[in-house]
């Protein structure tokens, strides 16, 4: 009986574990290796009509949210950016979302204008990385508006089916 | 007999839950130890290292605002126009999105720039993706801190 016990302890962790790192390689036959290996030199295996169209979400939810910092629409912007975003901004000063939500709510980040180009979308599963160029005139109350150029980075994650903004991190162009 | 029953499954289920726990701090444990071989490779101008470390696909983002591949950003630290005295990181957050993993931090760097001295505090976002079996860096971004 403490045999059998023991050995469904040992059996079942095994299991668990087997479970739980399904990244790590399986034992494969050798034509099945030699695929594998094949297959590691080659690009991603998902049919490109995939990652075309995830690009297409994710530059579509890119232009909500540069309308929704013009429109100053907090609404919008609540549901773009996951809970738990960490948002850095330009002067190095890092953000949750509540509390940025909170400066664009209260009016006190203001975005007058928000221009981006040099966009550039990767996908890798369910997370896509943007990396953009945008010129903005921002106003930091109770600072004076200023227009800057920068690189800003937003990473998505999908979580729950919606891709969301998980992090934002800006660069100012010197 | 009873007793040893009730411990045994206890442990049986004691596996179960910490599993999952455990496989996510295994990753975090291969990116700080990643973490660590960029900072050494960057120290030691060590062209070789970050290729390995480096994804084809890399994006980096200087704290200038100026944005480097892959190919140009090696090159630039082979030509030796930046030597990296030290790195030292604070403020360490390691997010982990099954293959794609965040890493923020603070970090003091210590740097000669054309010859130049300069120390400087940048908040780092590293995004690491499992490229087949291998963590990458496929995005590289500072910001100066004031």
């Amino acid at each position: 009986m403490k045999q059998l016990l023991i050995l469904l302890v040992i059996s079942g962790y095994g299991l668990c574990g087997y479970a739980q790192s399904s990244p790590r390689p399986r034992v494969v036959s050798k034509p099945e290796a030699k695929e594998q290996r094949q297959a590691a030199t080659k690009p991603l295996p998902t049919p490109k009509t995939t990652i075309a169209n995830v690009k297409q979400e994710i530059l579509k939810l890119e232009h909500q949210w540069a309308l929704a910092l013009l429109n100053e629409d907090a609404i919008r912007l609540e549901t773009l950016l996951a809970d738990n975003l960490q948002y850095t901004r330009a002067n190095g000063k890092v953000e949750t979302k509540a509390g940025y939500l909170k400066s664009i709510r209260d009016g006190i980040t203001k975005y007058s204008l928000v221009k981006r180009d040099d966009i550039k979308v990767q996908v890798n599963g369910e997370t896509a990385i943007v990396t953009a160029r945008w010129k903005t005139t921002l106003q930091n109350k109770p600072n004076p508006p200023m227009t800057t150029t920068a690189r800003y980075q937003h990473v998505y994650v999908k979580q729950g089916g919606r891709w969301l903004i998980t992090t934002h991190q800006t660069t100012e162009i010197k | 007999m009873k007793t040893k029953t009730y411990l045994l499954s206890f442990l049986f289920f004691l596996a179960l839950t910490i599993t999952p726990q455990a496989q996510s701090n295994k990753v975090e444990q291969a990116i700080i130890a990643l973490e660590q071989q960029w900072v050494d490779a960057l120290v030691k101008a060590d062209g070789a290292a970050l290729e390995q470390i480096y994804s084809d696909q890399l994006t980096y983002t200087h704290s200038s605002g100026s944005t480097d591949t892959k190919a140009e950003y090696i090159t630039n630290l082979k030509a030796g126009k930046t030597k990296y005295e030290s790195l030292v990181r604070e403020d360490v957050k390691v997010r982990v999105f099954g293959n794609t993993v965040l890493h923020t931090s603070k970090t003091n760097i210590r740097l000669i720039s054309n010859g130049q001295p300069s120390a400087f505090a940048v908040k780092v976002l590293h995004v690491w993706v499992k490229e087949g079996s291998k963590w990458r860096m496929v995005a590289h971004q500072t910001t100066r801190l004031p």
